[in-house]
């Protein structure tokens, strides 16, 4: 909403100067977007004189004038003849290339040929009420090609805010001048309006069929009216806040909505046959609106007419007809205030793809009581006043069940327990009558005007009361109640355990984005079932919700690759998704995982022995990672995930359950993103991690008596994995058997070519004393006779 | 004791000053032999003793000795000092070559305010835990006062996954659910931070996703003046000792009070500049008192129980922490960008 400042002064006295109403806008709950200060956003609109005009051929309501913008230097502007501007005259110029704060901007144009080289400024066309006649006129030479805001005093500012669905009855100059009178101690001054005037008889009879859509109608016969052009002042004001003045009877009726928040519409009354009918769109009716769209019955909820004996006129609360609106001939109006239930305004205006003003404020809440009859009291009267109106029927008001006020009643001690600061009765008391509630003197029972729709629970009262006293009163104190100590998830210690490892091992956290392109669906990614599939997505790069962190991470290598990265170590903590099965009730799983990604040098600022790092690199990460977490040792087993090199793709398994996946990236998923380096990857179901994590440790006593060491050296078969030699080793060498290591793997010269040669380091150790030499020889050789048998392993040297 | 200028304290004499020049191992090796070797001089002294008077003997054979002691004492210094200053000759090391080893990594800005954040209130004793992404309509919006026909669903432009479900607008959506989790035990106070979706078009200060923390305590006799307490200690805590909070009525379907939170401008404190758009102030979350029928949605009593919730964009702390002007700078991931922090 556009708020001109000049005029919201209309409801307030004393007026205050605009720096203070700009700081109290804020406190009053408004969200002040833009504050456009004309003083200042003017300064490039100067006073030219007008030194020649003449018609501008073809047109009839077209001028050339000649504008000198400064000493001798004088510019083309076409202007219409929207006021008159007579040679010899000095009028606001606003050249080609300026903006005005109302939004328009002005460009060289040409005309039936002609050049215009910027533009005469209307008040309400720079954001200004006009005082006058709607143009600034200068007759002192002495002005000439001064900037406006040094040529006259301009005290006003335009201001967008943005009203909260909670407060409509700030939709209104009136409901948000209440509130700065109430924060700021002003009087709230509101327009005279002199009781309507039944000088005829001519009525509309009114029927509600839709007493849930419609709940109060009123409507008043209006005669004798001349439509023309508003007054400036009027006309101004609407332009400045972003309306396009139409004519006198139309202009009325959005000038006092944009009062006091009340829509209001208006018929020629040689339209409406007989009489209105509030009532649903029947089966077969349509209906061309303003904005030359049509809309009929065809839905499934009907939506709500205003009828006359024969046909819909207008879309309730929403928009009028085409044909049933003010003509240039138009004598007799009949003017409408009503109020209609919000759901159903909005719903209808969301299905139609409808809406206006008017659906704005009635889908939000009006007040259907006091602030109706105002508006339209105030629209009768400027039809007299603005309209040449003559005469005017008596008021018609179908209203089945009033709208009460809500009755609240509100200790102070409850607003100082609320607000944790001393508030006494007297301010609560001042607070709420400043707001315009009625309270008794003992705060028992306090009544909600019906504008403040929001009000359906005493709290609404509190705030009223802390936005009176002012927020900046209530200072920080501490609750009284006992904090416990705040405690935290062992996922959540456990996702800081697996970044601090990291971290520390040289990985880069990435944030990734969790949303991702729908092709590729089961790359990378371990969960079963479906991809959880956005139903309004934004766009197709992101439709689904990622069920694999690897892409993202394999992304992120591409992005740095581009600026010249050779060596990437990423990792990211977030959740993956997947629904178990196509059918969109089951619910979506989300699991927490850690994907971790490795490609290029094994170390930085390596100058001496440079090294590629592999698969065993980042399976050695993902051990320490594991360790870190206190979870058991895992066995990894070759597996096979799209996305990965066949082959190199392993499961992370513990206690038989599948705890993430690692493996060489495929190839063909990075030669496109120009990455030449072997890229790793593995993901982690972090979550499932955390709950096979161990115990506390408990201690256990140190070693006391020396480990005797065996190395052995042997040649297998190359399908032969080293996970089963360890196993054959531990299963034959009986219990003294400490550790095995893998210190030598070979393949090559020497070795039969489907072979291999793997060395192996054993400790042996006795806790109870020293082993003797000949129970760990007797136990080697027992693991040799085993790899023998098992596995076919030869002894080498 | 022999006279100085004998044969013996001459001997003695030479051989110290020969010791304490020698420069090398072998050096003191050839001293020792050359006066107490088999045939060494000292030794050869020892010998003249059968040829003294028997008067004589004692003394001269205390003074070899004494003599030989000095000697023994002697070499056995100087070996400890050759060995100081005369290690074999290694290769000579440039130790002003790179270290060898991986660069550090770093945890992500975003995640690094986030903690920065769940410290503090962990210490002022909100429990940390995570909800979920994928939320039902009701928790959402219904449980936070925000049923279907409400205007403020305007406000949300909203991801859905399937029938009632939708991808989180906000992570205010765990409030009923920690509630409810409660039963009915207060006081709570909760907090939690994760991935919120909006269908945002993606510019300098918007982006479809976007990290919230949210937190919100409840209690018999929780009042704003907690609440401000409570901002207060994490204005301080993450900004700075000097850091002031400024309240701003609001709106939020699912509080009331409500108000919207500035901190004073972290750059320029409050001398005006481009980041705070010359107010002095940033706004950087909101808050205010839990609604009744958002308590009741818990299964808590709202004529027993009040409480206060405020809810931080943890993208836009960061971006003013570090003054990051572009929040898809957080998301890029550029190498460059994410090892500045
Ligand atoms: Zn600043």
């Amino acid at each position: 909403m556009i708020v001109n400042t000049g005029w919201l002064l209309d409801y307030l006295s004393p007026k205050i100067p605009l720096p203070d109403l700009l700081t109290a806008l804020p406190r009053v709950g408004l969200d002040v977007e833009a504050a456009h200060v004309l003083s200042r956003e003017l300064a490039s609109v100067r006073v030219g004189f007008v030194r020649a005009k003449r018609p501008l051929e073809g047109t009839t309501d077209k001028f050339v004038l000649d504008v000198e913008v400064a000493k001798g230097e004088v510019r083309q502007i076409i202007c219409a003849s929207a006021h008159p501007i007579e040679a010899g005259w000095g009028v606001p110029v606003a050249l080609a290339g300026s903006e005005l704060p109302t939004g328009i901007t002005i460009h060289e144009e040409h005309f039936h040929g002609v050049l215009s080289q910027g533009m005469i400024c209307l008040d309400g066309e720079m954001g200004m009420t006009a005082k006058g006649t709607g143009l600034q006129v200068f007759h002192d030479e002495a002005v000439l090609g001064k900037y406006l805001p040094e040529a006259m005093p301009i005290t006003e500012a335009l201001v967008h805010m943005k009203v909260y669905p909670n407060r409509p009855d700030c939709l209104g100059l009136i409901g948000i001048a209440r509130e700065i009178a109430a924060l700021l101690g002003l009087r709230l001054t509101l327009p005279e309006i002199p009781p309507p005037v039944a000088a005829s008889d001519a009525a509309v009879p009114v029927t509600i069929k839709d007493r849930i859509g419609c709940t109060r109608y009123t409507c008043q016969v209006i005669s004798g009216v001349k439509v023309e052009k508003s007054a400036p002042w009027m006309a101004s004001r609407l332009l400045a806040t972003g309306s396009r003045p139409i004519n006198n009877v139309v202009d009325i009726t959005n000038f006092v909505m944009k009062e006091w928040g009340q829509p209001l519409h208006a018929f020629d009354l040689r339209n409406v046959r007989k009489k209105i009918v509030v009532r649903r769109f029947k089966t077969g009716e349509s209906l061309r609106l303003l904005d030359a769209r049509t809309i009929s019955a065809a839905e499934e909820v009907s939506p709500l007419a205003i009828a006359d004996a024969r046909a819909p006129m207008a879309l309730a609360g929403i928009m009028g007809g085409e044909f049933s609106g003010i003509a240039d001939q138009t004598a007799d109006v009949l003017l409408e205030a009503a109020h209609f239930e919000p759901t159903n305004i909005r719903l209808t205006s969301r299905r139609l793809g409808v809406s206006s003003d008017s659906s704005y404020r009635f889908e939000r809440g009006t007040d259907p009581n006091e602030t109706l009859e105002a508006a339209r009291n105030r629209a009768s009267a400027l039809l007299f006043s603005e309209a040449g109106a003559n005469s005017a029927g008596p008021v018609v008001d179908v209203y089945p069940k009033k709208a009460k006020r809500a009755v609240f009643s509100l200790s102070a001690e409850r607003v100082s327990g609320y607000l944790g600061i001393p508030v006494t009765r007297e301010q609560v008391h001042a607070s709420l009558t400043a707001l315009g509630y009625a309270c008794s003197e003992n705060l028992k029972r306090i009544h909600v005007p019906t504008r403040r729709v929001d009000a359906t629970d005493a709290v609404v009262l509190i705030e009223d009361v802390a936005r009176v006293i002012g927020y900046e009163a209530i200072v920080p104190r501490a609750a009284a109640e006992t904090p416990t100590s705040g405690k935290t998830s062992t996922l959540d210690t456990a996702r800081a355990t697996a970044r601090t490892c990291l971290t520390g091992n040289g990985f880069l956290e990435l944030r990734g984005v969790p949303l991702e392109p729908l092709e590729g669906e089961a790359q990378f990614s371990q969960l079963p079932g479906a991809s959880v599939v956005l139903q309004n997505p934004l766009n197709t790069d992101l439709a689904r919700v990622r069920r694999s962190l690897v892409p993202f991470l394999v992304k992120t290598a591409a992005v740095n690759a581009r600026r010249r990265a050779t060596t990437f170590r990423y990792f990211e903590i977030d959740k993956i998704f997947s629904r178990p099965a196509e059918d969109l009730a089951k619910e979506p799983v989300e699991h927490w995982a850690l994907g971790i990604l490795m490609g290029g040098a094994a170390t930085d600022a390596d100058w001496s022995t440079r090294r590629e790092a592999d698969f065993f690199d980042l399976k050695g990460t993902v051990e320490s990672v594991l360790e870190m977490l206190r979870v058991p040792r895992p066995v990894f087993e070759a597996t096979d995930i799209d996305g990965y090199l066949a082959g190199t793709a392993a499961s992370v398994v513990i206690a038989g359950e599948r705890m993430g996946v690692i493996g060489q990236i495929a190839p063909d998923h990075l030669a496109s993103r120009k990455i030449l380096n072997a890229v790793f990857a593995a993901e982690l179901f972090l979550g499932k991690l955390v709950a096979s994590a161990l115990a506390t440790a408990r201690y256990e006593p140190l070693p006391r008596f020396p480990g005797i060491f065996r190395d052995l050296s042997f040649v297998v078969k190359k399908d032969v994995a080293y996970a089963a030699i360890e196993n054959a080793i531990r299963a034959a060498a009986g219990p003294y058997l400490e550790a095995v290591d893998c210190i030598d793997v070979f393949a090559g010269k020497g070795i039969a070519a489907d072979g291999r040669s793997m060395a192996v380091s054993m400790a042996f150790r006795a806790a109870d004393r020293t082993l003797a030499s000949e129970e760990v020889a007797s136990a080697v050789d027992q693991v040799i006779a085993h790899l023998a048998k098992s596995l076919g392993a030869e002894l080498r040297g | 004791m022999q006279p100085i200028g004998s044969p013996l304290s001459d001997l003695l004499d030479r051989a110290l000053t020969q010791i304490s020049q020698t420069d090398s191992l072998a050096a003191l090796e050839q001293a020792r032999v050359q006066y107490l070797g088999k045939s060494g001089e000292l030794t050869a002294q020892m010998k003249l003793l059968g040829g003294l008077p028997p008067e004589e003997r004692k003394a001269f054979g205390q003074a070899v000795n004494t003599s030989k002691g000095r000697i023994e004492q002697a070499l056995e210094e100087r070996k400890g000092a050759v060995q100081q200053t005369a290690k074999p000759a290694g290769p000579s090391l440039d130790v002003t070559l790179p270290g060898r080893r991986r660069l550090a990594g770093r945890v992500h800005p975003i995640t690094a305010t986030a903690e920065a954040m769940k410290k503090i209130l962990l210490g002022l004793g909100f429990s940390y835990d995570d909800y979920p992404d994928i939320e039902s309509e009701y928790y959402n919006f219904d449980a936070l006062n925000t049923p279907s026909w409400h205007p403020a669903r305007d406000l949300h432009d909203t991801f859905y996954v399937g029938p009632g479900q939708l991808l989180r607008t906000h992570t205010t959506a765990f409030q009923a659910r920690v509630m409810r989790a409660s039963s009915g035990q207060t006081p709570i106070r909760a907090m939690t931070t994760g991935r919120c979706y909006r269908a945002d078009d993606i510019d300098a200060s918007h982006y479809p996703i976007f990290q919230q923390l949210d937190v919100f305590a409840v209690g018999r006799s929780i009042t704003m003046a907690d609440l401000r307490w409570t901002l207060t200690e994490l204005a301080k805590g993450l900004f700075g000792p000097e850091a002031q909070l400024r309240f701003r009525p609001s709106y939020f379907p699912f509080t009331t009070p409500s108000a919207e939170v500035d901190v004073s401008c972290v750059v320029c404190r409050q001398q005006g500049c481009a980041l705070c758009s010359r107010t002095g102030w940033l706004e950087v979350l909101g808050s205010g008192m839990m609604r009744p029928e958002v308590l009741r949605a818990g299964g808590l009593d709202p004529e027993k129980h009040q409480g206060f919730a405020f809810g931080i964009g943890v993208d836009r702390i960061t971006m003013l922490r570090h003054q990051i002007n572009d929040i898809r700078l957080l998301y890029d991931n550029e190498e460059a960008f994410l090892r500045q922090f």
